[in-house]
């Protein structure tokens, strides 16, 4: 019987289940197709010259190579500073965030702690009520957070998925390491910091990364927070020149009296922000997924 | 040595006091998530009152005058046709989405399965999740690149003779896009919680339906379907629980003035009349309607779960 299933198949089925095979091939191919192409379109576009570009004719190779508009896109100062403050402000939010929910996450992870199921309880609140966009904002307004960078940070600084799923990792960590540790004379912050947290690094790395993605992709917050131009992350200053390139974003626009050139150098825009996205994307999917999972396992 | 040793396994109440020394590192850790959760989760609730009162930014919030009568932004909220247009379009997008979105990844997944070659499956998944990665403003800019007006499917319809379509600018169109573009962001990263279903199928009974002389389609309508069954539920429940709500990017930044009809939710009508125009009682009248709503939807749905045997999100 077992020989049966285990060589028979190994021929037959290259060839039974070949129909269906091509079928979900093509299929599979241009789905994965249609979610690359137009990035690489947009990448194609913003090495192209103006000519085709205008003429339409730029589709996934690029025409007439030109990089000028990486070099309006580089010369724009408020590009480079948007860049650098969406850097700053990601690291430095991470870094706060990481500290906060681990903080808060071991706790919640002793079973044994009195008031575990009240502050539970207190965590999940939020999660089904919030007071809203209004609220929030007249709150960030009251605290003085108007326009401050501040304002990124400290209202999203504990997500409480995150924390639910750093308090399901610090769980599965054997209690003898912590036992042993307390005999040991180590307090709970020691043990939190020599044992836990290093039994822990590739949970940690992977919500170090939802936070940071979170952060860096994040536009309605800027949206209705910030004010001037010089503290715009780069997502806020994308949206300017692609969406209200018609406006007077001088910098932007300088150079190219004809729309074509402004067009290659939206495309560069677009291009110069998913850079950064594409650069840790390979850790991005390996740790997003096993994230994922983690997060799928339920209390 | 011998001092305090606290024994953990033991599961006794015991003094708040006592609790509090034998555990104080534990509580002082717990003091900064805490504050941020008091000073950003709760303390903004504070901010509700706005809707029942006739706010003044220069008098504050305690000493801004209760509206009369106390429910008039609520009144308000109801008479007005911009608002019923608003929640009609979030429902009518959520609804759509379901409709056209939930399938899609339930068929990736099973047919991601189905391939033959680990590296073939890999090349697949890999690029069928950078969508997901995009923010909505880089995701809006490649919309607009491609089906603006001189992008790449415009000049393909001129060349092959037909007319050039508006596909951004009129609202039957937009809809059309708002609901593909969901679909090209979030399909493929959906695939992953179907995937972990499937691999939870028993083998065996792979090899069951093989050897009663099931073909691959037949095998999977009749044995795959069926075992995620269950997960496939709950997703559809827990959407369900999210249908009266809508994130502001994804409108917003698809949004042009000429479908603002089609494409004005909940969460861009209240960013509107709140933060841009100032009239902050409204506009926290509707964020609370949509709150308790969503609420009650995602209650409603957790429970549902729950009974189901499923454990519910929480």
């Amino acid at each position: 019987m077992s020989q049966h299933s285990s060589a028979k198949p190994r021929v037959a089925k290259g060839r039974r289940y070949l129909g269906s095979e091509i079928v979900f091939n093509v299929i599979l191919t241009l789905f994965v197709l249609l979610c690359v192409l137009p990035v690489i379109h947009v990448i194609a576009k913003s090495i192209s010259g103006r000519a085709p570009v205008l003429a339409g004719k730029v589709f996934f190779l690029p025409k007439e190579l030109d990089f000028n508009a990486y070099a309006s896109v580089f010369n724009d100062p408020t590009m480079i500073r948007s860049m650098w403050f969406s850097i700053q402000w990601t690291l430095i939010y991470t870094g706060l965030a990481m500290v906060s929910t681990i903080l808060l996450a071991y706790p919640l992870s002793r079973h044994y702690l009195p008031g575990r199921k009240v502050l539970m309880v207190l965590v999940l609140i939020p999660m089904y009520f919030t007071g809203g966009t209004i609220a929030n904002f007249l709150w960030v307004k009251q605290m003085g957070l108007i326009d401050s960078p501040w304002s990124l940070v400290l209202p999203i600084l504990t997500s409480t998925y995150n924390t639910i799923i750093l308090r399901n990792f610090f769980e599965s960590v054997p209690t003898s390491l912590e036992e042993s540790a307390k005999l040991d004379g180590c307090n709970d912050l020691q043990i939190l910091l020599r044992i836990i947290l290093p039994l822990s690094t590739a949970s940690l790395a992977t919500i170090a990364l939802f936070y940071a993605v979170a952060r860096w992709n994040n536009y309605a917050d800027v949206r209705y927070y910030i004010n001037s131009s010089n503290k715009f992350t780069l997502q806020m200053k994308l949206y300017q020149v692609v969406f209200a390139s018609s406006s007077s974003d001088v910098s932007m626009v300088e150079g190219g009296k004809n729309a074509v050139l402004a067009e290659t150098i939206q495309c560069a825009a677009v291009v110069f922000s998913t850079v950064p996205i594409l650069i840790v994307y390979p850790f991005l999917q390996k740790y997003f997924v096993q994230g994922v999972m983690i997060g799928a396992v339920k209390e | 040595m011998q001092k305090e040793t606290p024994k953990p396994v033991k599961y006794r109440r015991m003094s708040f006091l006592k609790a509090i020394r034998m555990y104080k590192w534990l509580y002082l850790m717990l003091i900064i998530p805490l504050s941020q959760y008091i000073l950003f989760r709760y303390a903004p609730l504070s901010g509700l009152q706005v809707a029942f009162k006739e706010f003044s930014v220069f008098k504050g919030m305690a000493k801004s005058p209760w509206a009369t009568p106390a429910l008039k932004y609520f009144q308000e909220m109801f008479g007005s046709p911009q608002f019923w247009n608003a929640v009609r379009n979030t429902v009518k997008l959520n609804l759509l989405d379901l409709l056209f979105g939930f399938p899609v990844p339930i068929i990736l997944a099973i047919m991601v399965y189905e391939m033959r070659s680990l590296r073939l499956k890999k090349v697949y998944q890999t690029m069928m999740y950078l969508p997901h990665f995009l923010s909505w403003v880089i995701i809006g800019s490649l919309v607009s690149k491609i089906f603006g007006t001189n992008g790449p499917i415009n000049s393909l319809l001129t060349t092959m003779g037909g007319k050039p379509v508006n596909f951004l600018m009129d609202e039957g169109n937009w809809v059309v896009m708002y609901v593909v573009t969901g679909i090209w962001q979030s399909a493929g990263w959906g695939t992953i919680i179907y995937l972990a279903a499937i691999s939870g199928v028993n083998t065996e009974l792979y090899e069951a339906a093989e050897v009663d002389g099931c073909g691959r389609l037949r095998r999977i309508w009749y044995v795959t379907l069926p075992c995620i069954m269950p997960t496939i539920v709950i997703m559809l429940i827990l959407r369900l629980g999210q249908m009266v709500g809508i994130g502001f990017e994804r409108p917003y930044v698809m949004m042009n003035n000429m479908v603002r009809n089609s494409a004005d939710v909940i969460s861009t009508f209240v960013y509107d009349r709140g933060i841009l125009n100032r009239q902050y009682p409204f506009a926290t009248a509707v964020d609370i309607f949509g709150s308790v709503v969503n609420m009650c939807f995602v209650i409603g749905a957790n429970l549902i779960t729950r009974r189901m045997g499923e454990g519910g999100l929480f």
